[in-house]
């Protein structure tokens, strides 16, 4: 819990600096990236061997070859870089971490690949809406998403994954808090290709390596990625009269899907806790 | 009189030549391990009150062992990473994923010995690479030679060890839990080996 802490309290300081100095927005971009390697290195106490062993290893530099060319397109502006990016790298992710069962469940990698796909698309797509609170809201999605899914990883035997998760999600909290009131943020490529897409390695770990994850909870929790279009209305209507009374609304109707998949976890498997 | 001490003594010339013999080929004889009269067991902290226990059920492995040149012997070793059980079934599924052994990946964990020391007449040890999860490190093994000789049973050449060590968990990747579940992990192991003829 003090690693989530510090997650949290290191972003809150950074974004509170970068506020203050009035930099431009897209300089938050690698704020989410910067969340999740602080949130690895606080969970497992070192940095990867390289060339990395095992796909917790994996995870850490898929994180940051999407960083990378997430942040690269974003400078660049290329959106044909980036919406190929955006289809490549839960492919790319899903085949690497699970190389060595590509053989015997090609199937369970397809469709991991394909939903780590789809969650960056709905990521991507909210924050193309005009309205500045449009990027404050993916960021609230990937920051419920993850909190979700922590204690759905931990019951799935990664207690490593709950840590990793909160850290980021308490992070993004941090990030958040900033901007509620004035939103000059900006979830760009590098946020969701390398933030977003390391979150996504590391659901794809869990899922396809340990493997006794809930799968049933996942799907609920994936609803959070369908909240803006389910409640586009209401957020709307909200987002012309208070912008930040919008934002928390729009985060309390994310958390319903992931406490509803948290229930759904523990009505199906109990809470035991054998380590 | 005389013919009769020329007689035991021929007996018993004959009765000693299998020891002779034995004495004679002195050289490295290639064992593999006896699953049914072997064992590996681990000991692990819990939260500073109880040391789980667990155990490997499958393993195999060879050694090639004489005891009047022990530094020259050789040893591999292998557990199936799925037959690793602390008598609990959630916990051994839990400890298969990837913040811990990662079976799906490194469905094995080996050992290869690659220095045999004496120490003394029964003591000494085995340094060697030890691959868990797929990292590989050196462990040194204290050893005790129990003893070789005949099964009474079937006649098969045996030699017996037990072996202990301490091993870093973090060192081999897996860090979850650490300081609630220790780092240090006991490791005790006994081998009873089946001289291949």
């Amino acid at each position: 819990m003090l690693a989530t802490a510090v997650c949290g309290l290191a972003l809150f300081g950074v974004t509170a600096l970068m506020r203050w100095w009035r930099v431009d927005r897209r300089w938050y971009d690698p704020l989410i990236p910067l969340g999740f390697f602080l949130s690895y290195w606080l969970t497992y106490n070192r940095l990867p061997s390289f060339p990395p062993v095992g796909a917790v290893n994996k995870v850490f530099y898929i994180a940051i070859v999407g960083s990378v060319l997430g942040l690269a397109a974003e400078w660049a502006g290329s959106r044909a870089l980036s919406l190929l990016l955006l289809v490549a790298m839960p492919l790319a992710s899903a085949a690497y971490i699970g190389e060595k069962i590509v053989l015997a469940q090609p199937f369970d990698l397809v469709v991991a690949a394909l939903v780590g796909a789809a969650l960056l698309y709905a990521l991507y797509r909210e924050a193309q809406f005009p309205d500045e609170g449009s990027n404050v809201r993916s960021a609230v999605m990937l920051a419920v998403a993850s909190a979700g899914f922590a204690p759905i990883a931990f019951m799935g035997a990664s207690s490593s994954s709950l840590q990793l998760s909160l850290g980021l999600a308490v992070g993004i909290g941090g990030v958040v808090f900033w901007h509620l009131l004035g939103p000059n943020y900006r979830f760009g490529w590098g946020s969701l290709i390398g933030g977003a897409g390391g979150m996504i390695a590391v659901a794809q770990t869990v899922a396809l390596i340990t493997r006794k994850i809930d799968l049933f909870a996942l799907a609920v929790l994936s609803l959070v990625f369908l909240v803006p279009s389910i409640c586009r209305g209401v957020l709307d209507r909200l987002e012309e009269k208070n912008r930040p009374v919008a934002t928390l609304v729009f985060a309390g109707l994310c958390l319903v899907p992931a406490i509803a998949a948290v229930a759904v976890m523990l009505a199906r498997s109990g809470f035991s806790l054998p380590l | 009189m005389k013919y009769k001490l020329k007689t035991a003594l021929i007996a018993a010339a004959l009765l000693s030549a299998p020891i002779g013999q034995e004495a004679a080929r002195a050289q490295p004889i290639t064992f593999d391990i006896d699953p049914v009269h072997s064992g590996i067991v681990f000991f692990i902290n819990h939260l500073g009150f109880s040391n789980v226990i667990g155990v490997a059920k499958e393993f195999s492995g060879e050694f090639t062992f004489d005891k009047d040149a022990p530094d020259a012997s050789k040893l591999q070793a292998k557990v199936k990473v799925s037959s690793i059980s602390t008598n609990n079934a959630q916990r051994d599924g839990d400890i298969q994923g990837a913040d811990w052994f990662n079976a799906a990946e490194f469905p094995e964990i080996t050992f290869v010995g690659t220095k045999f020391t004496k120490s003394g007449d029964k003591q000494g040890s085995i340094t060697g690479d030890l691959t868990i999860a797929g990292v590989t490190k050196p462990v040194t093994l204290d050893v005790t030679f129990n003893g070789q000789g005949k099964n009474p049973w079937d006649g098969s050449l045996e030699a017996g060890f037990s072996a202990t060590t301490k091993l870093k968990r973090s060192d081999f990747g897996m860090t979850a839990n650490i300081p609630l579940i220790g780092d240090e992990v006991t490791l005790r192991i006994e081998t009873e080996g089946r001289g291949r003829t």
